[in-house]
């Protein structure tokens, strides 16, 4: 096809299993205008390599699975089209900062251990209300706003892999558990304020952030992980000066009243 | 102690040095350049009758102590920070943090211990000049 170029796709290939060292195979891939890398591995599994390892699902960018390093960033391989990386060669390495389970599947089990660790949930000081639920929380739009766009990670891990802390310090919590701290701090509906303290304000916690926002620039979502991470830094001095407030958000004032709909 | 309370205190560190060093800067090398106030009558800071006149004074020692505590604790606490991020600090945490506290706090007695006998110098040897 007139419009199809070749492009010398170079990969990392490991597996721990059979292999002391990591080597790098190159394949020339048929690439047409609009393709993804995700569709260039496919195209390479299928005619080269029926060997080549990588993860992926839901290939739109939602799942967070085919997380990768292309041509030196960190990024999805379904969201990135190869011309738009490069018109001229792609080099693929799994993401930095893990281990590698095989060829470009990282092993993302630290940083799901963290996200564990911060509480990733809503935590109420009442547990009984929380668990015997006898209404909503009323939330406002405004109150909303606080935190949706850090509730839009997928835990890729591209800013775990793009963190210069994570680099030299492997016990830093890192960029995706402590802006999911902050996503739940800014909850209006949350008070788990306490119960993550320890956590984030131990060594190679939240402070360990340098703030050089390289885990913003390639968080493929727009989460802004360092932008969460300096927030949540603030509401620290300010517990630390006794100036912590925050407003949670109450049942709503109907809650247990039949509604409408309910038709009676 | 809480990591944000180190964190906290080397920012607070760091704007006072901002101030400490600044008046450290216009006292030592710049009242010649800016002429603010009359802090050196004759312009020389670093002869020794203007050298002595500061180190009599009470003010000036404690000065020279909260900046030195500050430059310290500032330095320390950075230089930790760094440290811990290698691969041999993160595995050595507690040696690290001993090493730098000792050192710090050495290095603090030191200086403090230097402003202070600076002091009866500077009395003795205006006393020497008085006659
Ligand atoms: S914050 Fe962004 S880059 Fe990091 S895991 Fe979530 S979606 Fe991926
Ligand atoms: S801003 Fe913080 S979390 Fe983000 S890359 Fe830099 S050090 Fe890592
Ligand atoms: S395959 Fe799901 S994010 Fe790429």
């Amino acid at each position: 096809m007139a419009d199809t170029r070749k492009i010398p796709f170079t990969i990392l290939r490991f597996n721990p299993e059979t292999d002391t060292k990591h080597r790098f195979d190159t394949f020339i891939v048929d690439v047409l205008p609009g393709m993804t890398v995700l569709e260039g591995l496919h195209q390479i599994k299928a005619r080269h390599d029926a060997t080549l390892a990588w993860r992926y699902s839901c290939r739109m960018g939602v799942c967070g699975s085919c997380g990768m390093l292309i041509n030196g960033r960190a990024t999805l391989a379904c969201n990135t089209q190869i011309l738009d990386v490069s018109p001229i060669a792609i080099a693929i390495a799994p993401l930095p900062n893990f281990p590698i389970i095989k060829d470009l599947v990282p092993d993302l089990d630290s940083m799901f251990q963290k996200h564990r660790e911060i509480k990733p949930w809503i935590i109420r000081e009442n547990s009984i209300e929380q668990n015997t639920a006898k209404g909503e929380f009323y939330q406002s739009p405004e109150q909303l706003v606080e935190y949706l766009q850090f509730s839009y990670c997928i835990k890729c891990g591209c800013c775990m892999a793009a963190c210069p802390t994570m680099a030299t310090d492997a016990q830093y919590l890192g960029p995706q558990p402590l802006a999911q701290a902050y996503r739940y701090e800014a909850d209006s509906r949350d008070q788990g304020f306490n119960a993550r303290k320890p956590v984030l304000d131990r060594d190679s916690g939240l402070f360990s952030c340098h703030y050089g926002s390289e885990c913003s620039v390639v968080c493929p979502k727009g989460v802004d992980p360092a932008k969460a991470i300096q927030l949540m830094k603030r509401r620290m001095l300010l517990d630390l000066f006794h100036l912590y407030r925050k407003k949670n958000a109450e049942l709503c004032p109907d809650q247990g009243k039949p509604s409408a709909q309910d038709g009676s | 102690m809480r990591q944000s309370t180190g964190w906290t205190l080397h920012l607070i560190t760091g704007l006072a040095l901002l101030i400490l060093l600044g008046t450290h800067m216009i006292i030592m090398h710049l009242d010649d350049v800016i002429g603010v106030g009359n802090i050196n009558p004759d312009k020389k800071p670093v002869d020794w009758e203007n050298v002595t006149a500061r180190g009599k004074q009470i003010t000036m020692m404690f000065f020279y102590i909260i900046f030195l505590g500050c430059a310290l604790y500032h330095a320390c606490f950075g230089s930790r920070t760094i440290l811990l991020e290698t691969d041999f600090g993160a595995n050595n945490k507690q040696l690290i943090t001993a090493i730098v506290v000792i050192l710090g706090f050495g290095l603090f007695i030191f200086g403090t211990a230097a402003a202070i006998k600076f002091v009866d110098i500077s009395q003795a040897g205006m006393m020497v000049m008085g006659g």
